[in-house]
Formats: structure tokens, C-alpha cells, sequence
């Protein structure tokens, strides 16, 4: 793509702008009739009665949140619509020999308990019908989570339980891919770092999400550029009621949450929050001195500050900026003599900033239409042993444009554009980092690192377009997605192009009113990762990777809250970035596949009055073949099998106790067959057999438990929670740890369990 | 939605620190440490000179050591081949056509493995072809048993401007109650039933300053990861006769014409002695007389 084709997307996303205001000009006609939503989540309102001030019509909105009033003679009538979870709110209309279309926002009532959703949908196959809802009581007191909205992801099917490893995978492993082969989003736009420190706690602050979407595979055309699956982070409005704020406190980090609006009565309003872990305070007072000088300490901080701008029902502006600062190093400075190393020296610093700006522009309850844009600057840089670093840093601004409308009862068209401008400069003095599948990893002490300073320039444009029918009991969603992407050195060396198509389509069938089953198919390409462009650790160009998917199966309503949802999959995995042979010129090329089957199984308790709750199994198998005509292999964090009990219970209206028991298949690992001495270092050469990741680590298995306790106040409440992950201090497996001639071997364990103890005030 | 060319080095990077902290968090197994020798083992490889030029000899020797301590004084097989000098990894992968060149089996301490590096093209056809720069051949040495040897590898440097030589060993001095001791006749020094002694290596580095020093007994109570040219060793209670050894390397790294690589070839000399326990100090000799 050239900056041409970049100008004619530009021109595209002004297209979808005026194709918005001319839907909105086709659904300006109808009876008095409309649809009722919630003003802050603009989800419909079912349950509301609208009345005619003055007569005896009313009527009750249905669950569609729609409303249709019997034909009156002309004149002004006063509307009433009035619920107890919303303020009564009157709007005049004028009746003069046409039908009237009246859509209505309301606004929370006063005192009323709202319960601001926070959803995670299982939004398998088919994006828009599938949602599993999980409130903000599920995802805030899940056992296990510790408070954290993304941990309980963890819980759900697709994705492996690697016990303690998690703490390292700086993702999700979704159905048999690694976690850099998932999508991170907020409010569209990449997440460029989904935990602190890989695994410790989401960089955003929960606080902040009003949905939380999963997919574990099957996903719409909405998203891409991943060949596992998706995660979006939605975030909420702050607060234009009244000032309010949060000051959470728990034994690793803590947190200030202040939002309000700007003044009365103003369609203005904003809040903050910042984050901050003390570890590094603790640490050095806990730990003896002995231990120090070995000791990397963690310390993270996070931010978050929004503004929003509701002139009216119709338009919301929103900035949301956000932001990261992981750092760690040795907590002493002292070279400890008797270090097999001259230098133990250790830094580490990882940090991004994301200011996202949209405008979401709803006419009327059948059009949404948002366009956000985006900068980011993120940085990576890690040193270790006194000269081997590498150094990333990230420029980017991304523009995207989402459009949705209601085009009759029975299809919803949806389309988008994204642009994205993207600087990747990267130095490095490292050996060459392992690929997945690769189990003898570097040797940073003998290694020959390799000395390099390079930027690559990229331009990716993508569109989007999917269409719902709902016909009868049958729903069909085809979706296109194109991409293209031009990228180039600094230098002007290298320069190239890629590009894909991906087609997909979803189906429901509605069998019963309880019973629906669904189907998908779908292509789904995922550009190279950065470094694997850049010479001399990648190939400059290589091709995106893809994943041919498919998946079937069953959602069933027991009723009373308790649902099922049983799936299968098949996904081949073709064109994959795989390391070529030893002195080959280049260092990778697309000669990998692979493939991932699997069943997943999730029964659910949804949160009603007292108990939620689910059970959730996995089965996967996911494989890989690196070269063409060699052995096939088990994906490094391929997990057999992976069962999740988890339950919550209120008790009274102050206490919560939850548990949750997770097994999983231990992950698998390469044996070591032998090593050779290289005298030149005096250290020893792992061989390892050729059967890669035959051998299984232990099984994994915890059991979490929480109990949580609330002080309600008359302004103000306080909640406290003790989160114990691994009560019985089962040893989750790490890996395995070898003597200096690799002829002993041993399993490395974490031994001790896990307390978070969490105490928050809120006003 | 777009990640553009996301950053899968930013998770490898995360998982890598995570592996650290559970590391340093974890309780970690407790193995014997390097220095402690319990099986049969290569402690050393050496070539003399440590660099050579096309047309000049090289003496290629190694140091290996029963599970007792004692002395390796078995056959050794010796190979001089082109592949896999460079990096760790490489050298994984390095099959057996890779590693054809020289070979050559030693029976005895006299039989050592002595070659005389060819020249033009004999050397292309019998390696690689040659950079006058430096290039790097890998010595191979294996020992114990055939199916399943022991093996070793080391860089030898191949250059026509030759500038790094080996460290030279001396001799080691043992200190006893801060007193040297001298040998017997039979080369052994007698320390008596003293709990500890000090053990310096006396050793020349006629280049580099790139030093140190590995030592390795068969008893524990040296003292681990060291690799200063003194080191205390606490020794057995019980009398006997204990073997102790010490290999000097110098690891100044080899920059290549092109500046690309820097590769270590180190310089390598070694040392052993033997030393008496016994019940009283009435055999030790000391080194002032008294």
C-alpha cells in the first residue's frame, strides 16, 4: 500500500460518515412508536412503562426495549416513560396527521442501585448472539482473579491453565496458539501490553471496564490480525452524577480512583486514576541481606484519565489516555564474588503511553457510529549481564471508523476501516531469540549476540463488512475483511508489501426456545511479529501466518439462570514463521504448519440473587510441524485437558465466599539427552532429543478461595476481600532445573500459595 | 482491529523476567557444584600453540579425570573438523557429515593428537575455505565409552597473523597454617590433619588479561563458583591421598577483519597435585625449614 491508497481510505471512512447520516434520514418516518435504552450503556430498556399524560394509554417497552402507543388525533401530548430504575423523564410530541418516532435515553434514578454491567461474552462463532454476560460482581469477586476483570478470563473455555506460568505468558493462550498470536483491544485500538511484568496484573484498572469481550475462536470480521483469539477491553463513561472516587489498597499494590463531573449540570466529566505496586518498598525490609544482592524487584506503575463530552443523547466524545511503567532491577548493586559471572547486573524497563480520542455517534437506537483515533509510543528495553540489551521502541497512530445499522428487523449491516501508521525501531547487541518449538533457547553467556540498530516503517489498511440475517430461526453473518500492509527499512533496502483476504461466516439455528445450535468458517491472517522482520534475527520478507477455522456447536437454556454452551473446533494453521535450517541465509521463512482441535464445554450458574458459578472443560490438541516432510510436534503450551470449577455465594447482604478448583494437563517439554563440555567456557552444551515435546511436566492443580466482606455507610462503603490462590499449597511446575552437566535433572516448583488481601473504600 | 507487527519479543521478554522471579523465588534443587568431580569428566582441551598459521604444527592434549579424581588415562578419540565453532546453538545441530576433517585416536600420554594445519587449497578442501582473518576450527575430544562418549569441544583459531598464546602453568603452592609446604620425593605434599589449606595457582599469561581459574577435587570443601587463583580447600578428615586440579584460561575474544565477531578462544594451561591427609603434621615439609 502507498500513501495514494492511504489517501482513498481516508476518503473511504468519510464515505461510511455520510452513509451513517443517510441511514439515519431513512428511519426518520414511523408511528408513535420507538425504543427505550439506557443512557449511559445504550443498551435497550425492556420493562419500562410509557404513558400518555392525561389518558388511560400506556404501555409496557418489550424486550427489545421497543414500544408502539395506539393511534391518537392530532395535537401535543406529554409522553411519560417511567421505571423504577430510571428517572421519569417526559417528552412532548406533537401528533399532526403522521405516525411519530420517538426514541428515548433515560438516565438512572436517584438512589436507585445500578448495577453497571460488566460483561465477559464467550462470543464464540457468532459475535453478536452468542454473549454470555458475566455482571460486575461475577468478574470483581471471581475466586482466583484477585479483583482482576481479565483474570477471570483465564477461567472460561479455550483458554490453558498454566498454573504459575500464566505469571510469564504475558497473554492468553487461546486454542492451542501462544499468547502473541491473540488480540489485545481496548475500545478498538491495541492493547500494547496486556499484564505488568507478563502475567501480574492487567495494566488497566478494572475500574475502568464496562464490557470485557472473548473470543475464543470463530471471531467476526470486526477483528483480525490474530490467529488465536480476541479479547476487547470496553471502557465505561466516568461518572456525570456526582462525585465519586475509589482507594483501594492491597498487600502488592494500590490504586486512587477520583470522577465526577465538571461543574453542574454539565455534559462535561472526567476522572483518573493511577496505580502504583510497592513490592520494591517491601521487599528489601522482608528479605535477608544475604538474599538481596540476587534479588530483581518488580515495580509497575499505570494510569488512566478519561474526558467525555455528552452534549447530547446523540453524541459522546470520549478521551481516554492510558498508560504503563514496569521497571525492575537488582535491588543491590553489589557484584557478589562468588557469582559464576563477572557481572549479575540486571535492568529492565517496559513502558507505553495510549491517549484514544472517539466520537460515537448515535441518531437514533438503530445506527452507532464511532470513529476513535490513536497514538502510542511504547518501549521496551532490557539488559542483562552488563552489555547484552535489547531495545524496542514504537511509534503509532491508528485511525478507526465502526459503523452499524439496523437495516431492517431482520439485518444488521456493519463496516469499518482502520489505519495504522507504525514506526518499529529496534537495537540490540542479544542472540538470536528462541522461536516456539525451540527448546534449547539462548545462552546468553556463550552465545555470540548479535549487534544491530534498525527501523522498519509499515502502513496497514483495513476494511471490514458483515452482514446479519435474521430469518426465522435461522441467523446468517457473512463478513469480509481485507488488509494490506506496505512496509520498508529506514534505509530503503528492504521495502515490500502483504496483504489478505478473510472470509468468514457464522450461523445460528434457533431449534427450540432453549436450544441454538451455531456454526462457523473462516480465514484468519496474522501479520509476521515485528522482530521477526528485522535482519538479522528475522527475514525481511516473510508472509502473514494463517489459520483456516471451523467450529460447531450447541447453546441450551435450563432456565433459572443455568445455561450450556459445548463446542468443537478444527483450526489448520498454515504458512507459518519458522526458523530454517542451520546456515541457511535467512533465519526464518513460512515453511511451518499445524493444527488445533478441540472441545470446550462451559455450564453456567449466571449470577441471580445469591450464587454464580461454572464449570468449564477443555479439550485441545495442538501440533505443529516446523519443516516440510519433519516430525510433527506438540505446541509448546499444548494442554490436554483443563477443568475449571468455580462458585460464589452471598451470604446476607454483606458476605461473599467463592472457591475454584482448576486441573490441567502439565504442559510438555523437550528431554535433554546429553551435553558435550565446551572447554572454552567451561560451561556444557545441552543436546536434546529429537522427539520435541514428548515429555510432560507435572499436571497442574489449585484450589482458590475467597471471602469477601462489605461496611455500607451512609456516603460512603468499604469492601474488603482475601483472595488465596493455591490454598494447599500444591507446587505448580515451572519447568525443570539441571546440574552443571545436565545429567541430574530436577522439577522446579512454586511452593507457596498466594494471598491478595484487598480493602477498598468508595464513595 | 490491527496490532501492526506486534511485539512478540515484548511477551518473550515478559515470560524471560518472569522466569527470573520465580527463579530466585523458587526453592531450587540442590546439585553438587561444577568444582566437584564424581564422574568421568574432560576438565580441559587444549591446543599448543593456542593460535596457529596454515603450514605450522599443532599439539592438541586434554585433561580428563576418573570418578575417583584421579587421572584419565585411557584412549581418547580426537577430532579437527570445520563446523559449528561459533555458536552454542550451532553447534547443537552439528551432524556427523558436518564434523568430518581430522580425526585421530590416543592411545597413551605419548600418542598425543600433533597436526600440521595445511595450507591453500588442501586446507579449503580439508575444512572450509580460508579467511586470513581467522578461521575458526572446532576441536572435538571423546573418551569412556564409544556408544556413548564424554565429549568435549573447543575453538582453535587459524590465522595468518597469530597474536594470543596459552597461559603457561608454574606449579600450584599449598599454604598451611599460613606456612608453605613443599612435595615429598614423590611429588605429594603432606599437609597433615590441618582443617583447611590455601591453594594458589602460579601460572604466566604471557597475552590477555582475561584470567581466571577453575579448580576441581573429587571432595567437597572447595569452595564453589570461584574462579580466583587462590582458593581455600577444607579438606577430608580421613587420611588419604586427594587429587586436586586447576585450569587457567585466558578468554581475550579473537575480533574478526570485519569487526563482526568476537570469538572467544581462550588459552588454557592446567595444573594438578596431589596432597596427603594424615593424623599428625610430622610429615609435612615445610617450605621454611622449620
Amino acid at each position: 500500500m502507498n500513501r495514494t491508497s492511504l489517501a482513498a481510505s481516508i476518503f473511504l471512512v468519510a464515505v461510511f460518515c455520510m452513509a451513517a447520516l443517510s441511514a439515519q434520514n431513512a428511519f426518520a418516518d414511523g408511528a408513535v412508536s420507538g425504543m427505550v435504552t439506557d443512557s449511559e450503556v445504550l443498551i435497550p430498556i425492556s420493562g419500562v412503562e410509557v404513558l400518555v399524560e392525561g389518558t388511560e394509554i400506556s404501555v409496557i417497552t418489550d424486550d427489545e426495549g421497543r414500544f408502539t402507543l395506539p393511534e391518537m388525533p392530532d395535537g401535543k401530548y406529554k409522553i411519560v416513560f417511567q421505571s423504577s430504575q430510571h428517572a421519569r423523564t417526559v417528552k412532548e410530541v406533537e401528533i399532526s396527521g403522521e405516525n411519530v418516532e420517538l426514541d428515548m435515553e433515560l438516565t438512572a434514578a436517584d438512589g436507585a442501585v445500578v448495577l453497571k454491567e460488566v460483561s465477559v461474552s464467550a462470543k464464540r462463532e457468532v459475535v453478536a448472539t452468542a454473549k454470555q454476560s458475566l455482571k460486575r460482581e461475577e468478574l470483581m469477586t471471581a475466586p482466583g482473579a484477585g479483583a482482576d476483570a481479565i483474570r477471570v478470563v483465564q477461567s472460561l473455555p479455550g483458554v490453558a491453565n498454566l498454573g504459575i506460568q500464566s505469571y510469564g505468558a504475558g497473554g492468553l493462550v487461546i486454542r492451542g496458539t501462544g499468547a502473541e498470536d491473540s488480540g489485545y483491544y481496548l475500545d478498538g485500538f491495541y492493547l500494547p501490553q496486556l499484564f505488568h511484568f507478563g502475567g501480574l496484573q492487567t495494566v488497566v484498572n478494572s475500574e475502568w471496564i464496562e464490557s470485557l469481550d472473548y473470543y475464543a475462536g470463530g471471531y467476526s470480521v470486526m477483528y483480525g490480525e490474530a490467529l488465536g483469539g480476541i479479547v476487547e477491553i470496553n471502557t465505561r463513561m466516568p461518572e456525570d452524577e456526582k462525585f465519586s472516587g475509589v482507594v483501594d489498597l492491597t498487600n502488592y499494590s494500590s490504586f486512587a480512583l477520583v470522577e465526577g463531573p465538571f461543574g453542574k449540570d454539565s455534559n462535561w466529566s472526567g476522572g483518573a486514576a493511577v496505580r502504583r505496586s510497592f513490592i520494591d518498598f517491601v521487599l528489601p525490609e522482608v528479605l535477608p541481606e544475604d538474599q538481596l544482592a540476587f534479588t530483581v524487584v518488580p515495580r509497575f506503575y499505570d494510569y488512566q484519565a478519561i474526558v467525555a463530552y455528552k452534549p447530547n443523547t446523540h453524541h459522546t466524545f470520549k478521551l481516554f489516555a492510558f498508560g504503563s511503567d514496569d521497571r525492575m532491577g537488582i535491588v543491590s548493586d553489589e557484584t557478589d564474588e562468588e557469582s559464576p559471572t563477572a557481572d549479575v547486573s540486571f535492568d529492565m524497563e517496559l513502558w507505553f503511553h495510549r491517549p484514544i480520542l472517539s466520537w460515537t455517534w448515535t441518531p437514533n437506537p438503530r445506527i452507532n457510529n464511532r470513529l476513535g483515533i490513536s497514538p502510542r509510543l511504547q518501549k521496551l528495553y532490557f539488559k542483562v549481564y552488563g552489555d547484552k540489551y535489547i531495545e524496542f521502541t514504537i511509534k503509532d497512530i491508528e485511525m478507526r471508523e465502526d459503523f452499524t445499522v439496523d437495516l431492517a428487523d431482520w439485518n444488521t449491516l456493519s463496516a469499518g476501516i482502520v489505519l495504522d501508521a507504525y514506526e518499529f525501531d529496534i537495537e540490540a547487541d542479544v542472540v538470536q531469540p528462541p522461536k516456539e518449538g525451540d527448546p534449547s533457547g539462548a545462552d546468553l553467556f556463550n552465545d555470540v549476540g548479535l549487534v544491530f540498530k534498525e527501523s522498519i516503517f509499515t502502513e496497514i489498511a483495513i476494511a471490514y463488512i458483515e452482514d446479519t440475517f435474521e430469518l426465522g430461526p435461522f441467523s446468517l453473518t457473512p463478513g469480509l475483511r481485507a488488509s494490506t500492509a506496505f512496509y520498508q527499512y529506514e534505509d530503503g533496502s528492504v521495502e515490500g508489501d502483504m496483504s489478505a483476504v478473510d472470509p468468514r461466516f457464522f450461523a445460528r439455528w434457533r431449534i427450540t426456545d432453549s436450544a441454538t445450535l451455531k456454526g462457523s468458517a473462516g480465514i484468519y491472517h496474522q501479520y509476521p511479529q515485528g522482530d521477526e522482520m528485522v535482519e538479522p534475527f528475522g527475514t525481511p520478507n516473510i508472509e502473514p501466518e494463517v489459520a483456516n477455522a471451523y467450529g460447531g456447536g450447541i447453546e441450551y437454556d435450563f432456565g433459572e439462570g443455568y445455561t450450556m454452551d459445548a463446542q468443537g473446533y478444527y483450526k489448520q494453521l498454515i504458512d507459518l514463521v519458522s526458523g530454517t535450517e542451520s546456515g541457511a541465509d535467512e533465519p526464518y521463512d513460512n515453511e511451518g504448519v499445524g493444527h488445533v482441535y478441540g472441545a470446550e464445554l462451559l455450564v453456567r450458574k449466571e449470577l441471580t440473587d445469591r450464587l454464580y458459578g461454572w464449570l468449564s472443560y477443555t479439550y485441545s490438541v495442538s501440533e505443529r510441524r516446523d519443516r516440510p516432510g519433519g516430525d510433527w510436534r506438540y505446541f509448546d503450551q499444548d494442554q490436554r485437558h483443563n477443568f475449571i470449577l468455580l462458585a460464589s455465594y452471598r451470604i446476607g447482604d454483606t458476605w461473599r465466599v467463592g472457591g475454584k478448583f482448576s486441573y490441567g494437563t502439565g504442559l510438555p517439554f523437550t528431554e535433554i539427552d546429553t551435553a558435550i563440555y565446551n572447554a572454552d567456557t567451561d560451561s556444557y552444551i545441552p543436546i536434546y532429543s529429537d522427539e520435541v515435546n514428548e515429555e510432560r511436566q507435572e499436571d497442574i492443580h489449585q484450589l482458590d478461595v475467597r471471602v469477601d466482606k462489605a461496611w455500607q455507610f451512609t456516603d460512603w462503603e468499604l469492601l474488603t476481600y482475601l483472595d488465596v490462590q493455591n490454598v494447599y499449597w500444591q507446587k505448580q511446575p515451572i519447568g525443570y532445573m539441571y546440574n552443571y552437566d545436565y545429567t541430574e535433572k530436577e522439577a522446579v516448583s512454586f511452593p507457596s500459595f498466594y494471598p491478595t488481601l484487598g480493602i477498598s473504600a468508595r464513595w | 482491529m490491527t496490532a501492526g507487527l506486534r511485539t512478540g519479543a515484548t511477551i518473550a521478554a515478559a515470560a524471560i523476567i518472569a522466569v527470573m522471579i520465580f527463579s530466585i523465588s523458587c526453592d531450587t534443587p540442590e546439585f553438587d557444584p561444577p568444582n566437584r568431580i564424581k564422574s568421568l569428566r574432560i576438565l580441559a582441551v587444549k591446543s599448543e600453540p593456542r593460535e596457529v598459521s596454515p603450514g605450522e604444527e599443532v599439539i592438541i592434549s586434554g585433561l580428563a579425570v576418573n570418578e575417583d579424581g584421579t587421572i584419565y588415562t585411557g584412549p581418547i578419540a580426537w577430532v579437527l573438523g570445520s563446523t559449528g565453532a561459533l555458536t552454542g546453538a550451532e553447534r547443537s545441530e552439528a551432524s556427523e557429515e558436518d564434523v568430518e576433517g581430522v580425526m585421530h585416536i590416543q592411545m597413551t600420554e605419548d600418542d598425543p593428537f600433533v597436526y600440521t594445519m595445511p595450507t591453500g587449497g588442501e586446507f579449503d578442501e580439508k575444512f572450509e575455505e580460508y579467511n586470513a582473518d581467522g578461521t575458526v576450527l572446532t576441536i572435538g575430544m571423546g573418551i569412556g565409552d564409544l556408544d556413548n562418549p564424554i565429549m568435549s569441544i573447543k575453538s582453535l583459531m587459524v590465522r595468518d597473523n597469530t597474536s594470543f598464546e596459552n597461559p603457561v602453568f608454574v606449579g600450584l603452592d599449598f599454604l598451611v597454617e599460613g606456612r608453605y609446604v613443599l612435595p615429598d620425593e614423590d611429588g605429594v605434599f603432606n599437609v597433615g590433619n590441618t582443617e583447611a589449606v590455601k591453594v594458589t595457582a602460579n601460572v604466566d599469561f604471557p597475552t590477555g588479561d582475561e584470567k581466571t581459574f577453575h579448580w576441581f577435587t573429587a571432595t567437597k570443601g572447595l569452595k564453589e563458583f570461584t574462579v580466583d587463583k587462590a582458593i581455600e580447600w577444607k579438606l577430608p578428615k580421613e587420611s588419604g591421598i586427594y587429587d586436586i586440579y586447576c585450569v587457567a584460561r585466558e578468554n581475550t575474544g579473537t575480533q574478526f577483519g570485519d569487526g563482526d565477531y568476537n570469538v572467544k578462544s581462550a588459552g588454557v594451561d592446567w595444573g594438578a597435585a596431589r596432597i596427603r591427609v594424615s593424623e599428625t603434621m610430622d610429615d609435612v615439609i615445610w617450605a621454611d625449614g622449620n
